[in-house]
């Protein structure tokens, strides 16, 4: 989507509906992959996505368009305020059992299949919830809502090239992690697998 | 952490990496072991949402949309209610064709010049006579598919162009793929039905469908055309008009082709077909700037249009095609009948075919 469309978008869908399914249609999945990320269980996502997108709508009047990415900024502040009254309200970041967490693939697996991408998921969401609150809140934004370093700076309201730093470091960090908890176990006693 | 943050040489490197990674323009890294391949393995494991949860949201938006503009939604709701009331009378219009007073009031009609386009709207289209075809379509049947379409100025529209090959017989007669029987019912992709006509001029076949969009070759029927859409300007509302092609000849290759056109239920669009530059069809989508010019309108020449009886309903008639210069030519080969059957439009195109011709294959469709 090109800036120009998503403005003339912007400013047709508090009464189009079209528009507003463009829109839709482009920040959906990013918004999902981001929530998901963050709560974990589907029905979470799902409540917190909705409500998400109820609040963008009833507020879209007051959005005012200033730059090609300050709209993805304003929809993902709207997630993330949401996303800290959940967990003020919902306890921490938990790990949920398998059955309560989203797919990978829209298309239909085997039942095995599922499981083994559920705990895919599930490592690397434990293992995204072991950084700084802030680095979490920057990896995944960048890796699942698909905001650039900018537009997480407008989200968080600090500086881009801090969003930087944060994104290398706790990069860095889970990746180290990754590899003692995980590739290096299998690696060093491959019968335990 | 630094507190100024500064980044560092390998820091710009991984950037870089994570931002090819996320356009997809890196797909080399794999190995779970190296930094750049943790990030395109994190980059891989994204969450998909249940679609019907999708589904119900996006509705569930929708319709707070609609709600915020209550005059408008009551206006459309009106006119949506004010075409199904005309619609549903349409079982009627046989029982009413059968008897003298409606041919009478016919009669009557047809001598009124004004009331012709009211009864041509009411049947679900009507005809727009101009000396040029319009530029745009005119771009479309001069385009090179290699480049993309010029647009013109910002205008809306969409264009969908069918284009079959001049020699039909022999590829139908080299390819043995099944052929459309006449007087059967051919059910179509996506819910939709063809009823083919049980009349043919001596020496003729049907030879083909072709279904907007929808790929028949599993139905047993060759490629025959080559379809193609183009679009320009702002996205179009939804839609769901369809348009599929009977396609027919001879053995010396002359064309006769029915377009099935489904009009009922759509507004604030206008489809205006065309057929231009022999075996070339297509149809152009442009928001409706009037309610009454929404439909179906079929794009004619400044010639003769003349109302003839198909199925005792009111049918027009008319010699002429356009060419791939947008010119209008009446050189007498090409004869068009257009008529209404069963809530949906009819266009008949044959070469060297009188008016008779044209009438006896219409009345041949099969009705439900």
């Amino acid at each position: 989507m090109n800036p120009d469309q998503e403005k003339e978008w912007l400013a047709r869908a508090p009464e189009d509906p079209q528009a507003l399914k463009r829109l839709y249609e482009h920040y959906f999945p990013r918004l999902y992959a981001y929530v998901s990320y963050r709560v974990g269980r589907v029905q979470d996502t799902e409540d917190l996505v909705a409500e998400t997108f109820m609040k963008a709508i009833e507020k879209i009047d007051s959005f005012e368009w200033r730059h090609k990415n300050s709209f993805a900024a304003w929809l993902f502040s709207i997630a993330r305020n949401l996303i800290s009254n959940f967990y003020r309200q919902e306890q921490s970041w938990e790990t949920a059992p398998l059955d309560e967490l989203p797919n990978l693939q829209a298309s239909e697996l085997l039942p095995e299949d599922v499981v083994l991408q559920k705990e895919k998921f599930q490592r690397l969401r434990k293992l995204i919830g072991t950084l700084t609150p802030r680095q979490q809140e920057i990896i995944t934004l960048r890796f699942f809502g698909g905001l650039r370093n900018r537009e997480i700076a407008e989200v968080l309201g600090i500086d881009e090239r801090t969003v930087a730093a944060h994104l290398c470091r706790g990069l860095e960090t889970a990746h180290r992690k990754y590899i003692n908890e995980f590739v290096s176990t299998e690696e060093r006693n491959p019968d335990e697998r | 952490m630094n507190d100024r943050h500064e980044l560092t040489e390998r820091d710009r490197k991984l950037l870089e990496k994570v931002d090819q990674i996320l356009n997809g323009t890196n797909d080399k890294e794999r190995e779970m072991d190296s930094l750049y391949g943790f990030c395109a393995h994190l980059a891989s494991t994204v969450p998909q949402a249940d679609h019907s949860f999708r589904q119900q949201l996006e509705a569930r938006l929708a319709v707070i949309v609609q709600q915020r503009q209550p005059h408008k939604t009551q206006s459309r709701g009106m006119s949506i209610k004010s075409r199904k009331f005309l619609w549903s009378w349409r079982p009627l219009r046989w029982v009413m064709a059968c008897s003298a007073t409606l041919l009478l009031f016919l009669g009557i009609i047809f001598a009124i010049p004004q009331t012709r386009a009211v009864l041509a709207a009411w049947l679900g289209f009507s005809f727009e006579q101009q000396v040029e075809l319009q530029p745009l379509a005119v771009a479309v049947l001069d385009h090179d598919w290699r480049s993309p379409l010029v647009e013109a100025g910002n205008q809306s529209f969409e264009v969908y162009s069918v284009e079959f090959p001049e020699k039909r017989w022999t590829l139908i007669e080299a390819s043995g793929f099944s052929t459309p029987e006449p007087g059967d019912r051919v059910m179509l992709p996506n819910d939709g039905d063809f009823p083919i006509p049980s009349y043919l001029p001596a020496g003729y076949r049907w030879q083909g469908i072709v279904a907007m969009e929808g790929n028949l070759m599993e139905l047993g029927f060759p490629s025959l055309a080559h379809q193609s859409w183009t679009g320009g300007g702002s996205p179009m509302p939804q839609y769901d008009l369809r348009i599929d092609y009977l396609v027919g000849g001879d053995r010396m290759d002359r064309l006769l082709i029915l377009t099935q056109l489904q009009t009922e239920g759509q507004q604030g669009l206008v489809f205006q077909a065309f057929h231009a530059a022999e075996t070339h069809f297509g149809l152009v989508i442009q928001p409706a700037e009037k309610t009454e010019s929404e439909g179906v309108v079929f794009l004619v020449g400044s010639g003769d249009l003349q109302e003839v009886i198909v199925n005792t309903l009111p049918a027009w008639w008319y010699r002429g095609t356009w060419n791939a210069a947008g010119e209008w030519v009446t050189d007498n080969t090409w004869g068009n009948l257009v008529w209404g059957q069963e809530g949906r439009a009819y266009h008949l195109a044959g070469q060297d075919l009188p008016l008779e011709e044209l009438v006896s294959i219409a009345t041949s469709l099969p009705s439900k």
